[in-house]
């Protein structure tokens, strides 16, 4: 089973350093396929001296390996029904995160006067038109509707906040906030911009 | 040779070792999660105000000292318990968990979802623990090495389904549909959108090749539903932990989406690691003088905490409105 664990990490990073000759989804594939196949063979081949074959009828030693199911069973069978009745408490959550039809992607970036976009963290200061509120991460009503990736466009949101920089000189480098859309539709992917603020700031290079 | 008679030992691939490890493991993570939520909801987040909710929430997220205060007590319960695996400990770090994460989620006007599966791992090892002390008419007193199996196969069993349910959602709301266009979010999403390199060309290559996403997305939901099986064995149980090892490290490549806590745990609770020494066997001899079916006080604590959720007002208490819907699969 090791060699399972030792293919996954190395097939992941394979991932990264993509062999020309397959691509990188190829070799996400081939990660996926080798550790499915080395945990398989791992299993298949492992042996622990203490498994028993049969379970006991007399209690003699040990817990008996029928509570234990029903253990599995009691604790599965809770966890769902009270993440079904509360929807998320902590612990307790249903998991539906990224569980429905995604039409578009979309982030905030920064999109500079000659067109390129870059992210937000590569500026070390940035003055907008106006001080970011709660609101300005909505996408405003004129702009194709997105679902939003809110723990990165709060992220976003915090490093404006955190290089904010009333004194910037006006020759700083010009740029607009921009939703970046990528639309999925039948044709293809669509991308569309849609402004949220004008900003100075001081990229770095 | 002679076999050791059947115990729920064999759920597991730990076996009769002591479960020292699993609990330093949870332990560690579990402070790893609470610095993280502290951080997240000192953070500045370019909101004015945390999503108004209960009190208490509230006035953590406003005095953030108070928070800091939780992290300091849920960070010694989490020694104590890494010592010593007392139940009290292990409640007093799970509600100290509780605390950061709605605080920090309500500050930060977003629901984190990495910190849950330490919580799903504290609460299975509570109930598995209750259920193997009961079980084995010892209700109080010190918690025994051999009662953490217990705790161990409740743990997992918590967070097998946390993923099989993580599954049935996107098998419910979207069915067919939930294809490619998941793996183009979640990459288009995450990746730099002025990056280059591998990642930059990998994204590109799953944009021009959606069957390849479509593989991949249908994948990631057999892995879920995989997680059902790390309860039922051994071998199951590190063939479900791999394939989800996997999954994540997937996530990390594509999306750059990180879970270092549920892929420790996985790493752990299975043993992927090469050899298997280093632990030594339970000091205590296993005992067992009885070997009851049902343990029905454990299992009315459960039956009352759903009817609480589903009874009490606790989904309108812990709501994000608007920032989320208000039940499962709420448009």
């Amino acid at each position: 089973m090791s060699v399972a664990a030792v293919a996954s990490l190395v097939a992941t990073a394979a991932v990264h350093r993509p062999a020309d000759a397959v691509g990188p989804a190829g070799a996400l594939g081939i990660a996926l396929a080798v550790a499915s196949l080395a945990a398989a063979v791992g299993a298949w081949r492992e042996r622990t001296a203490w498994a028993p074959t049969a379970a006991p009828d007399d209690g003699s030693a040990g817990l008996h390996l029928g509570s234990g199911r029903r253990l599995v069973a009691t604790v599965m069978v809770a966890f769902a029904a009270i993440a079904f009745g509360a929807y998320h408490a902590y612990p307790f959550y249903v998991f539906d995160m990224y569980s429905q039809v995604y039409h578009n992607a979309n982030r905030i970036v920064a999109r500079l006067d000659d067109g390129h976009v870059v992210e937000v963290e590569r500026f070390k200061a940035v003055r907008c038109d106006h001080a970011p509120a709660s609101d300005w991460l909505e996408t405003p009503p004129e702009c194709p509707a997105a679902q939003r990736f809110a723990s990165r466009d709060r992220f976003v949101a915090g490093a404006v906040v955190a290089r904010a920089d009333a004194g910037l000189p006006g020759d700083a480098d010009a740029f607009v906030l921009v939703r970046r859309i990528w639309r999925f539709e039948a044709a293809g992917v669509r991308v569309v911009d849609c402004p949220l603020r004008r900003c100075v700031g001081r990229i770095r290079r | 040779m002679t076999r050791s008679p059947p115990d729920w030992a064999a759920l597991g691939p730990w076996g009769r070792r002591d479960r020292r490890p699993l609990r330093v493991a949870l332990a560690t993570v579990a402070v790893y999660d609470l610095v993280l939520l502290l951080r997240l909801a000192l953070r500045p987040s370019g909101s004015l105000e945390p999503i108004p909710g209960p009190w208490l929430y509230q006035a953590l997220a406003l005095h953030g000292a108070w928070l800091g205060v939780v992290v300091g007590v849920g960070a010694f319960a989490a020694l104590r318990f890494a010592q010593r695996g007392a139940l009290r400990w292990a409640s007093v770090l799970l509600l100290a968990l509780h605390l950061c994460e709605e605080t920090a989620g309500r500050a930060f006007r977003t629901l984190p979802p990495e910190p849950f599966q330490p919580g799903v791992f504290l609460w299975g090892w509570i109930v598995g623990s209750l259920w193997s002390r009961y079980a084995r008419g010892r209700r109080a007193g010190p918690v025994y090495a051999e009662d953490e199996i217990g705790a161990d196969l409740g743990a997992v069993a918590a967070c097998g389904i946390s993923y099989g349910l993580a599954a049935f959602a996107k098998l419910a709301r979207s069915g067919a549909d939930w294809d490619h266009r998941l793996i183009w979010h979640v990459v288009l999403s995450g990746q730099p959108v002025d990056g280059s390199g591998p990642d930059a060309a990998m994204a590109a290559w799953l944009l021009r090749h959606p069957a390849v996403s479509d593989g991949l997305a249908r994948a990631s939901i057999a892995l879920q539903l995989g997680g059902l099986l790390l309860p039922l064995g051994p071998r199951l149980r590190r063939l479900a932990a791999t394939g989800l090892v996997s999954l994540h490290l997937g996530m990390l490549a594509l999306g750059r989406l990180l879970d270092p806590e549920v892929v420790t745990l996985l790493v752990v609770w299975a043993r992927l690691w090469p050899g298997a020494g280093g632990v030594g066997a339970l000091r205590e001899p296993i005992s067992a003088p009885r070997a009851k079916r049902w343990v029905v006080p454990v299992v009315a604590l459960c039956v009352a905490l759903a009817a609480v959720a589903w009874l009490g007002p606790v989904r309108a208490w812990m709501a994000y409105a608007p920032i989320l819907p208000r039940g499962p699969f709420d448009p």
